[in-house]
């Protein structure tokens, strides 16, 4: 079993008369476990907030059981999928709407991670956070792809722009992480994750690093990172869910 | 007469093509006071489903914005088009044929080969200068007048002026295009630039079977190479070296 210690999330849009399209989902208890995410419309075209919405009212609707099982994963982005694509009949100009969409669901032995987009899940380890999504964006896959270094990207346009999201109009290619909590449980057994918008991670990637007693406390972590987005000035909408979770046999730990 | 546009009017003779979103008719063409201007290209929009009617609009309108822009030798042209009707449509030269024909009947000789290369490079030079990217080069879209031959379909065309993006928008890429000329960039991030279209450029030296020449072969290598960086910057960069290349052959 697990519990939820702590949480915090905050979501708000670049400039405060703009419509937010990001979307997201603070933890839900699920079954034995919780389910967060983050999904960020796609801003280049109509229908974005509706998309994002689509996405979590999806995933909130869903039971347990469909955590599970091997294809779960690619089950749930494909019903999403359907949803996005039939926007198009409440909205004709939501043709192209799409989202990406990063969920985390906590269960009993660990964190399965679904992902699309470039939203992106952080969790910490040794006083540190660690990415562990794989931006689906342009620069990202081609630097994988070994046909540019990151150096020759670095000041070339398109960091923004994806290879993959939840559309009707684009092939559906996203990516599955389970992590067993016997793999990254903090010193004291608590589990902290952090899923941010690339409106937040912009932020928090110019200096990566807080307290490790602010990294601690998701409500503290929160109220830092929006006070930096704040003072650097939102780049995009911007979002965060931060938890720290304990197993139920660490929480005796904490008694 | 079928049709009548501004001082304009045009008979169509039959439908020469079809592709999937449209549609390309013969035609003939009169002024208002019944002149004949001769045979024309009609190229229309199909009736689309209206779930996607608006977004094939907009790319129709875009495609003939474009190449109705660019006056080169080398480009195929427009003189009319009617972006508000039912189905938009616009009229351009009629093509005697398409390189891919050419090719296909093997009667092109070096010398004509050589000739043909350096007139699409050279629509391709005045395309980039534009700062558009054609984005689906290749033999069928090369089409042929007389002895002239003209890059032309600009459904694929994309415009890199940086103005109209000022704001930061997350937009998705998406591969588009025919996967033979296709830069490994297209196919595996969707990444448009001037260096994946030179990659086609290069491909179509293959097509054109000039690599028995080394010095040709070595700028269809330079063309195609995978690391975009790697490639010529710019296709006066490729002209040059090709027209060294071919010194004596011509």
């Amino acid at each position: 079993m697990i519990k939820l210690l702590s949480s915090s999330s905050f979501s708000f849009p670049k400039e405060p008369p703009r419509k937010n399209e990001d979307s997201i989902l603070p933890p839900r208890k699920v079954g034995d476990g919780f389910l967060m995410a983050v999904a960020d419309g796609v801003g280049a075209y109509a229908g974005a907030s509706s998309a994002s919405e689509s996405a979590i009212d999806y995933l909130t609707s869903l039971p347990p059981s469909a955590f599970e099982g091997g294809d779960a994963t690619k089950q749930i982005f494909e019903q999403i999928r359907s949803r996005i694509s039939n926007l198009v009949t409440e909205n004709p100009s939501y043709f192209e709407a799409a989202t990406t969409l990063t969920f985390c669901y906590a269960g009993e032995y660990g964190v399965r991670i679904g992902h699309v987009g470039d939203c992106r899940v952080y969790l910490k380890e040794n006083g540190k956070l660690r990415q562990v999504t794989k931006d689906h964006t342009q620069h990202q896959k081609l630097i994988d792809e070994g046909l540019y270094r990151p150096s020759e990207l670095k000041e070339v346009r398109g960091k923004s722009t994806l290879f993959s999201a939840i559309s009707k109009n684009v092939s559906l290619h996203f990516q599955e992480v389970f992590i067993s909590y016997n793999d990254f449980c903090d010193k004291d057994g608590s589990i902290s994750l952090f899923l941010m918008s690339d409106g937040a991670y912009h932020s928090w990637e110019v200096r990566p690093r807080f307290l490790e007693s602010t990294l601690d406390d998701p409500n503290r972590f929160a109220s830092n990172l929006r006070r930096r987005i704040m003072r650097l000035h939102p780049v995009d909408d911007c979002s965060l869910v931060a938890a720290r979770f304990v197993r139920a046999s660490q929480l005796e730990l904490f008694d | 007469m079928d049709g009548y546009h501004g001082n304009y009017k045009y008979r169509i003779i039959k439908r020469i093509g079809k592709g999937g979103f449209g549609f390309v008719e013969r035609i003939e063409l009169f002024n208002i006071e019944g002149v004949r201007c001769g045979e024309y290209a009609r190229k229309c929009l199909s009736d689309l489903d209206k779930e996607i009617r608006e977004e094939f609009r907009r790319r129709f309108a875009r495609e003939v914005s474009y190449q109705a822009s660019c006056v080169h030798t080398n480009v195929a042209n427009i003189y009319l088009c009617d972006l508000k009707s039912e189905q938009p449509w616009f009229i351009m030269d009629l093509a005697d044929g398409d390189l891919q024909d050419d090719i296909d009947s093997g009667a092109l000789t070096v010398s004509q080969k050589i000739k043909i290369i350096l007139m699409v490079l050279d629509g391709l030079i005045y395309l980039h200068s534009l700062g558009y990217l054609h984005r689906d080069i290749k033999p069928s879209n090369i089409l042929r007048f007389g002895d002239v031959y003209k890059v032309s379909d600009f459904g694929l065309v994309k415009n890199l002026d940086k103005s109209a993006e000022s704001e930061v928008i997350t937009k998705i890429a998406m591969a588009m295009g025919t996967a033979n000329y296709m830069a490994p960039e297209i196919s595996a991030a969707g990444d448009y630039s001037k260096r994946s279209d030179i990659f086609a450029l290069g491909v179509l030296l293959e097509d054109l079977d000039m690599l028995g020449n080394p010095g040709v072969h070595e700028v269809f290598k330079r063309s195609t190479t995978r690391r975009p960086n790697d490639r010529y910057a710019e296709v006066q960069d490729m002209r040059d070296d090709l027209v060294a290349a071919v010194q004596g052959e011509r």
